[in-house]
């Protein structure tokens, strides 16, 4: 009975070793819908469909330029009213080239709704802005939690700044409790530009689902004005084998061009002995090499609700987990947040700003 | 630290060592009590407990237990063991909230990090493995002794490694370990995979505590290692070294009805340098903070013992935890058996990230 009992332990140990892969595998679901006549697929996963009803389509956008591709059978043909939220507030909503629908109001700068009469057959829309090249500046923070009903501090600070999006490390909520993400969701309003982020393991506590539907994938890439974004689901404390192939081959693919990389688990604490981090160092270290040999310029992490600059295999790395969780003692930190700015040829140049 | 709260009241006197085939030197367990001891204490000779009795007592000491220290061995009649488990337990509890509430309420402030997982594990430690000490006097012990080895071993073994980035590897060493007086010298070189996988260790320690390395009962040492690890695969070598103190108490030393159990931590510090294939080498420090529990075998043949190692730079790593992955460290268990006096048997499994396990052969050289 001691062998089966010690056998049994065993069993359920090994069962959870990829406790992130059923997360991994349904990431690749991620922005697909079909129904009332439609089947929409988003490109590259790089949104969510909120709503698809008869004439409405809702899309939460992960990234500043999207791309639908919407198979019209001959009962959904006819108008529609598509929305796209966290959007740029200059985004566009074209098709062929050409900007498509007519506006409707939008109850604020980062939702963008068009009335449009779509034909059975397939279209091919896109939505994002006219600038792909530039100096670009953005904002970066993590670990919103308990700070939830007061986010719209830091958001408010950060609008300040000006930057053209928010990259955000995931944390964005204490539990991943509905009433949460609604208040978000109403959080988010009073924030003038769009924010795209990974998830934490805050948001694990509930059904991942519930962030993916909302927020789009927890492991994706996108590319804006030459610059890689590539965000990694490490919401277990590391990254599960299909999400560290999947990030290998997305960096591999950004080596030519100026590339940064988010996820929520610093790999490596820069407090070492404190070990806020991966859960294996080794597999930490796996990935640090992979970044190293990907040309990354710059690796932004959350979970441990402090500051701190530092750098892995000669990486700049930044954690910042100032966005209202419950923060470090004794760091002299607080609520904050990061500005980056990013130029062609140009190291990012990174500051912090505290909010209170 | 914890193992001298845990001593205070215990009797310290050693009897002079001995070289039987496998045992320690006897441990000391109670002293003979006279017959004009305080009445709470319990008579010399064992109490009668009936099958009965004892299943309930062992049953007690599983379930309610947990939160009654010292309710088994009360239950057979033996008071002062149950005392001393209480002072034990409360001594492991009382660090866990000294060194884990402020780093609760600081939210895992840098600067408690060191003084605060050192005594969170330590008095989990001494909280754990006295709740199953208590198990173990409800069942009437075992009767084990600690064995005493031999001045030289050599060993072979053969690890499978199994993780979720890899698949299986099996990792083949050999080593040896020397003792002399208080000092202990160890190294072991192992590689798998035509030498993708590859891992060297030297480990010297001297016993500042009842002072025979030898001994395999009651001690603490002050160890000090090298760790190299060069990873193929993973494209990543790294070089730890390490500085800590290891204790270890025999149980008996609290009272003869924990005969034949220990509890062991093992506390310090380390710094890993990491090379990879292309960037920077990096430094990082690493936190050493591990408990283990467990008996010796009966006629001092070898020990079992289960552990939790807070560290997460071995080749383990850390359990995925649930909601607390990241925090938790691996755990397992090991096992040593004298076949013979001199041919021993070993076997070990871990838990973490990665599973671990090993089968080996140590011949003890007189």
């Amino acid at each position: 009975m001691r062998v089966a009992a010690v056998l049994l332990a065993g069993a359920a140990l090994a069962a959870c070793a990829r406790p992130g892969e059923q997360r991994a595998l349904d990431d690749a679901l991620v922005g697909i819908a079909d129904d009332a006549g439609l089947h929409v697929v988003i490109t590259d996963r790089l949104g969510a469909v909120r709503t698809l009803t008869q004439g409405r389509l809702e899309i939460w956008a992960a990234a500043p330029a999207i791309e639908l591709t919407v198979d019209v059978a001959t009962g959904g043909a006819g108008r529609w009213q598509i929305t796209v939220a966290n959007a740029l507030p200059d985004a566009e909503l074209r098709e062929g080239g050409a900007p498509l629908g007519v506006p409707l109001p939008a109850p604020r700068p980062t939702v963008l709704v068009r009335d449009v009469d779509l034909s059975s057959g397939r279209h091919v829309l896109t939505v994002g802005p006219a600038d792909v090249a530039g100096p670009l500046r953005i904002a970066a923070m993590a670990d919103i939690q308990t700070g939830l009903p007061t986010v719209d501090d830091v958001f408010a600070a950060i609008a300040t700044t000006n930057p053209r999006f928010v990259v955000c490390m995931g944390d964005l909520t204490e539990r991943g409790e509905l009433d949460e993400y609604a208040l978000l969701d109403r959080q988010l309003t009073t924030l003038p530009v769009p924010l795209y982020t990974t998830l934490g393991n805050h948001e694990l506590w509930a059904e991942a689902a519930r962030y993916q539907g909302r927020y789009g994938p927890a492991s994706f890439q996108f590319t804006f004005h030459d610059v890689a974004f590539t965000f990694a689901d490490s919401g277990d404390a590391g990254l599960d084998p299909i999400v560290e192939e999947a990030v290998g081959e997305m960096l591999a693919a950004a080596a030519d061009r100026q590339s940064l990389f988010l996820t929520h688990f610093p790999p490596v604490d820069p407090v070492g002995i404190r070990d806020g981090a991966f859960r294996s160092r080794r597999d930490a270290q796996r990935l640090i090499g992979t970044l190293a040999t990907s040309g990354v310029d710059l690796a932004l992490y959350g979970h441990i609700h402090t500051y701190a600059e530092f750098e892995h295999a000669g990486i700049p790395a930044f954690v910042s987990g100032g966005g209202g969780a419950r923060p470090e003692r004794w760091d002299g930190i607080g609520r904050h947040f990061l500005v980056i700015d990013l130029a062609p040829g140009q190291p990012p140049i990174v500051g912090v700003r505290r909010v209170d | 630290m914890a193992l001298a709260a845990a001593l205070v009241a215990s009797p310290a006197a050693a009897a002079p060592p001995a070289d039987p085939p496998f045992a320690d030197p006897p441990v000391t367990a109670s002293p003979p009590r006279p017959a004009e001891a305080a009445p709470a204490d319990p008579p010399a000779d064992p109490p009668a407990v009936t099958p009965g009795r004892r299943a309930a007592a062992i049953a007690l000491a599983a379930i309610p237990g947990l939160a009654v220290p010292g309710l088994g061995a009360r239950v057979v009649g033996e008071r002062r063991a149950a005392r001393r488990l209480l002072a034990m337990r409360a001594v492991g509890l009382g660090m866990m909230v000294v060194g884990g509430v402020p780093l609760l309420v600081t939210y895992g402030s840098a600067k408690l990090v060191v003084p605060g997982v050192h005594l969170s594990v330590a008095g989990s430690g001494l909280f754990l493995v006295g709740w199953w000490a208590d198990v173990y006097a409800a069942a009437g012990g075992g009767g084990g002794a600690p064995r005493r080895r031999t001045p030289i071993e050599l060993s072979a073994d053969a690890t499978w490694i199994d993780d979720a980035f890899h698949g299986g590897r099996a990792l083949i060493g050999v080593g040896g370990r020397g003792h002399r007086g208080r000092w202990t010298l160890a190294a072991r070189v192992a590689g798998a995979h035509a030498g993708a996988l590859a891992q060297a260790r030297v480990d010297a320690a001297a016993r500042v505590w009842r002072p025979d390395a030898r001994g395999s009962g009651t001690g603490l040492d002050v160890r000090a290692a090298i760790d190299a690890i060069r990873d193929d695969d993973d494209r990543v070598t790294t070089v730890t070294g390490e500085l800590a103190a290891r204790g270890r108490l025999h149980l008996a030393d609290l009272d003869r009805a924990l005969a034949g159990s220990f509890v062991e931590l093992d506390a310090g510090l380390g710094l890993q340098a990491v090379a990879y294939r292309a960037g920077d080498a990096d430094l990082a420090g690493v936190l050493i903070s591990r408990f283990a529990g467990g008996v010796f075998l009966p006629c001092a043949r070898g020990e079992v013992a289960v552990f939790y190692d807070h560290r997460r730079d071995t080749l383990a790593g850390g359990l995925p935890a649930g909601r607390a992955a990241g925090f938790f460290g691996s755990v397992g268990a090991t096992a040593e058996v004298a076949i013979t006096p001199t041919w021993i048997a070993t076997a070990a499994v871990e838990f973490g990230s990665a599973r671990l396990a090993t089968l080996g052969v140590r011949r003890g050289l007189r």
